[in-house]
Parts: C-alpha cells; structure tokens; sequence
C-alpha cells in the first residue's frame, strides 16, 4: 500500500474540514482523533499530567458512529481540560465502540477551539483497501 | 437533491438592487422561495461558496412561511448557511431545528457605552487594553475563575442575567437592556449532564475564533435622534463583546442534533443534510430542546453580562470609578424565537430561527412595550473586522414585512482560514493595524491572521444592502481602537 497522510485539512469558508485515512476502520477512528487535536493545538498544562478516559459511544451508522465519537472525545477534552494523543480501541462494531483515550491536562488550545463536530458532508469510505472520512469541524 | 447542485447566477431573479430571488420552482422539494438580500458588489463572493444552496435546502424544510432569508453576510456554513433565517409556523407542524440556530446558542454582542471621551482614553488605552486582557479570560482548554455547582448552574439555566445581577453582577439597569430582559423561558433540566460539564467554569470567557472584546469609538453618527436615545455620542468609547454559550451551548446543540436524527423516520421526516436534523416543534424532544436552548441561551446572557461586569470594574481601575458604563443592548445572532408575524394576510405564531442574523424590531412593536427602546426601535450591531468599522442600526418597519424583523449579523466570511494564513502573517498585521492606531492585544498570531480584514466582505457594503433593503437604518459608526482576543 503506498504511504499516506493519517489526516489532512481541506478548505472551507468558515470551518474546518478534515480528511482522516486508515489501513483499517480503527486506525481510521484513531487518525481521525488525532486530526481534531491537531487542529486545536494543545499547549500542555505544566506540570504535564498523564490523563486515561474511557469512552463508549453506541450510533446508527459507521459514518454518525465516527461523528458521535469524535464529539464524545471533544466532550471528555472540554470537561476536563485535557487533550488526547493515544486511542486505544478495545471494541469497534459497526454501531458501536469502546475506547480508551490517554492524554494530558492542558493549558490552552493554542490553535482554536472546536465547538462541534458536525454530521455535514460527513463520509466513512473504503476504497482499494484504504478507509477514509470526512469531517467538518465548527469552530 | 439541492446540496449536490449549485445555484448560479442564472438562478437568481434580480427583485431590486438589494434583493434577488430563488424562485420555489429552482428545486421541487422547496416549499417557499429564497429571498437573498445582496447586492451586484457581493454576488461573486456570495455564489463562490455553497450557501445559497444551503438556503435551498432551508427552504425545503416542514412548516416554513413565506421564504427562506439570505442577509447579506450569508456564507456557508453546516445544514442551515451562516447568515440564515427560516420562520416555522409551530401550530402547523412547523418544525425545530437545532441546526437552525447553531451550536454556538445565543452567540451575540453585548455594546456598552462608557462615559469618556475615545480622547481622553487614548493616553491610557495601552493599558486598559493590557488589564483587559489579563481580566477577561479566553477559557479555552481551561475554563475561567468561576465553577459552578449544579443548583448554581440550575438558577443560571433558568434566570440568565436576572442571577448574575442577584450575585451581585453588574447594575439592575442592564437586564433592561438586554433582548427578551437577558433570560428566556427555560428548564435546566432539559440540559444534559454531558453539557453542564463542558460548561460548568466557563461563564465570564470569552472563546475563540471569531469571538472578541473591542474597544471603539463612535466614529460617525448617521441619525443623532435614534443614537442619543441608545445613549451614543461622537467620539464615545464603547465596549463590544461578542461571544456565546461556550461548551455548554454547543454540547446541547450536539445533544439534540443526535436526538432528533434518530426521531426523524417517527415523523417522517426526509433531509438532504443530517445537520437540518428537525422536529415538529410541539412534539417531546421539540419541547425538550426548546427548553435546552432557552436554558444555553440564558446561559451566554449570564456569560456577556459577566465580561461585561469586568469591563467595568476595569474601567474604574484605569479611568476611575466615575466614568459611567451602561449596556447599550445585548443582543443574540443565534437563537430560535416564538414571534407573531403577518403572513398571508394574518398573524401567525412562528419559531423564527437566526442563525448568524439578528433580531431588528422596529420602533413601536409590541414585544418591545415596556422596555427603554419602544418608541425608537431596539439597537442592532454588526460588528466588522478588527480593521474596520462596526455598525449600530435601527430595525424599520418593512423589515417586519419582509424579513421577519431581522437583520444580517456581521461582515461575513468570504475566505478560509487557510487561505487567509496563507496570505496574512499575524505579527505584520499586528503591526500594520498599530501603524493605524488599533492596539491588538491576543497571543496567537495565527488566531489573528484566520481573523484578519481582508478573510471578510466589505462591511460597509454589508450594511448598505440592509439600509437599501429597508430593513435597519444606520445609525452610528463604531472605530475599533484595542480588540482583545482569547489568549
């Protein structure tokens, strides 16, 4: 399989749109969380504290299942002041997964923060052995 | 259906020079017009993005009367476009939608007038802007000063700034001076624990992105009747705050979005966009969401009104506690109201929903009976760029005829961030608006470059499709001196 980018940006007038890819549907979920940490940019809280949340998010969809997810994630990181750099995925199923998310506390998000993930012109793909998904981002 | 093809200028039907028209037959799911309200100058930059399709599909929605509003700062945004407004007949099966009003609820701009002239404040503006900086957190990442207890929240949720003011915050006047008295008809509990988590330290911060504290002066005065009784003066300082209701607003919106699109096959309910994500306004989770929102919305007004409470404790630090600051008006962009409006001929009750548009009654309507701005009108802001001006208008009476007392909401995007740091460096144009008198007091010079003028339309023009329109008259010029942002 050639290399690819775990997550790229696309353009868009107000928001921010990603594109995450995966070898696999929870390599996929993982890029695709840390996509929407890199957008905001964490700046770590000093001292830096190792953080462990597990999420559970249950939906209809591969494509609604992503969204809710990422939103889950984008709630425990809000509530807690904490961002996320390892996704561990215990259980993933075509409506639901269970993850654990290991991070730090923050200081600020240095980029921006997002307010929500949206379900617009949201895509889960697989093609040619790729995974693939869209996301668009409110901030 | 309408999201996979794009309206062209082809499709536009010219109504006068501000104002064009997508006829219903466009696109057979339509159920109503769409009425744009622009000009020649902005149409390329309007039809360069995905809005005016997204108009298309708002106007598809159940329950809609007379015609789906594009103001003239629309741009696109995710179901509904920015700069949107669509009014439901509820006693029709008339729907809700979460969408329709934002994730960010009650998102808005409180103006305050202080009583110093912009001359005697520029000598000290260096540091005024500093204290304000350091006074008024982003809450980005962090949350602010204050954490609230669940029975705190509750009486915030329901009271908005009727408890902020029982807390001790800010002066009684300026509940009168706010939309709706700064508290709608709300249910904390309708608002989940996930939202009261996100949301619990984050009252008295200001965000990011768009969201700023500036300082200005009023640079023109267009009508001296209407702005001396705003309490506006030429050469004023002025404070405007622009923000909203933080996580706890957006997590309630992202709570009713999952829960009406899995109610929507119960009312069969079609979308071409999940983000459109709807519901009969009086069913169950209709109701529960109205509540949710009024409760968010409460929430940003006890927001605005705390930031409000700092700038004025810093303005006696800097100026001395003498110079007045008194709330011009607090005003949402982004909300779902309960109006009677004239359609066909008669009153009906509507859930008017703004997203990215304001409010702009006129003089003499009737939910303004009681208030300070019944015989004038209520004030309406539309805050520019960092750069350039903002504006203060007055609703007019045709704009109850023709755009169901609204108003557009700021300049409008017309660029990506992206693009927008591909093309501005924010440490130049931090010094490039300084050369101009503008102090900038932020730490992210990428925040800045995202936000600079030229990712904006032309303001100015902005407003003048409103004035040409009929819908608000001009009435003040506002000059930006400091603009604060989130650090």
């Amino acid at each position: 399989m050639t290399p690819f980018k775990p997550y790229e940006l696309l353009p868009h007038t107000a928001d921010i749109k990603m594109r995450a890819y995966g070898r696999s549907l929870p390599e996929l979920f993982v890029n695709a969380v840390a996509g929407m940490f890199a957008v905001c940019g964490p700046r770590a809280a000093h001292p830096r504290i190792q953080t462990h949340r597990m999420i559970r998010t249950t939906s209809t969809t591969h494509t609604y299942l992503l969204i809710d997810f990422l939103s889950d994630c984008l709630c425990a990181a809000d509530t807690y002041h904490e961002a996320y750099d390892r996704v561990d995925v215990q259980e993933l199923t075509d409506t639901a997964i269970t993850a654990v998310l290991t991070g730090y506390t923050i200081e600020s998000f240095e980029n921006t923060e997002i307010k929500a993930v949206t379900y617009h012109g949201a895509t889960v793909e697989h093609t040619n052995g790729l995974w693939s998904a869209t996301v668009l981002f409110d901030i | 259906m309408a999201e996979e093809k794009r309206v062209t200028r082809e499709n536009l039907i010219k109504i006068h020079d501000a104002l064009y028209e997508i006829p219903q037959s466009y696109d057979h799911a339509m159920r109503v017009p769409a009425l744009v309200f622009a000009n020649e100058a902005m149409l390329d930059d309007i039809l360069g993005d995905r809005s005016l399709s997204q108009i298309v599909n708002v106007a598809s929605l159940p329950g809609i009367q007379q015609a789906a509003l594009a103001m003239p700062d629309i741009h696109e945004g995710y179901g509904f476009p920015i700069g949107g407004v669509a009014a439901m007949a509820i006693h029709e099966n008339g729907v809700i939608s979460p969408g329709g009003i934002g994730y960010d609820i009650n998102c808005g701009v409180r103006l305050l007038s202080i009583g110093i002239s912009a001359a005697e404040a520029r000598p000290h503006l260096e540091r005024f802007s500093q204290e304000l900086f350091n006074a008024i957190p982003s809450g980005v990442g962090k949350g602010g000063a204050l954490k609230l207890d669940n029975a705190e929240l509750d009486k915030i949720l329901n009271h908005g700034v009727e408890r902020m003011l029982e807390l001790g915050y800010g002066e009684p006047d300026d509940r009168e001076f706010c939309e709706a008295g700064g508290a709608l008809e709300a249910d904390a509990a309708c608002v989940s624990d996930k939202a009261r988590g996100r949301g619990r330290d984050q009252l008295g911060t200001l965000g990011s992105g768009n969201h700023f504290l500036e300082i200005q002066r009023v640079d023109e005065i267009f009508d001296p009747t209407t702005a001396e009784a705003f309490g506006l003066t030429q050469d004023m300082l002025t404070a405007m705050i622009h923000c909203g209701s933080r996580g706890l607003g957006h997590q309630t919106c992202t709570d009713y979005v999952r829960t009406m699109l899995a109610h929507l096959d119960a009312h069969g309910i079609t979308l071409p966009d999940p983000e459109l994500a709807c519901t009969p306004f009086f069913s169950p989770e209709g109701q529960e969401y109205f509540k949710a929102m009024n409760a968010a919305a409460n929430f940003a007004w006890a927001n605005r009104h705390l930031i409000g409470h700092q700038v004025r404790q810093t303005v006696g630090t800097v100026f001395g506690a003498h110079v007045p600051v008194k709330t011009v008006y607090d005003i949402c962009h982004n909300i779902g109201k309960r109006e009677k409006h004239l359609i066909g001929g008669s009153q009906k009750e509507v859930l008017v929903h703004r997203k990215g548009a304001t409010r702009a009654f006129p003089a003499h309507h009737p939910e303004l009976k009681d208030t300070h701005y019944f015989q004038t009108g209520h004030p309406v802001f539309v805050p520019g760029t960092m750069g350039t001006s903002s504006y203060v208008l007055v609703g007019k009476p045709e704009g109850m005829r023709d755009a169901f007392g609204s108003c557009c909401h700021g300049a409008g995007r017309r660029m990506s961030r992206a693009k927008a740091r591909k093309q501005v460096r924010g440490s130049t144009l931090r010094e490039e608006l300084r050369a101009r008198g503008i102090i900038i007091q932020s730490r992210s010079d990428v925040g800045l470059a995202e936000e600079a003028p030229l990712a904006y339309k032309d303001v100015d023009n902005v407003v003048r499709v409103i004035q040409d329109a009929g819908i608000a008259a001009i009435v003040a010029r506002l000059k930006p001196l400091a603009v604060i942002k989130g650090d």
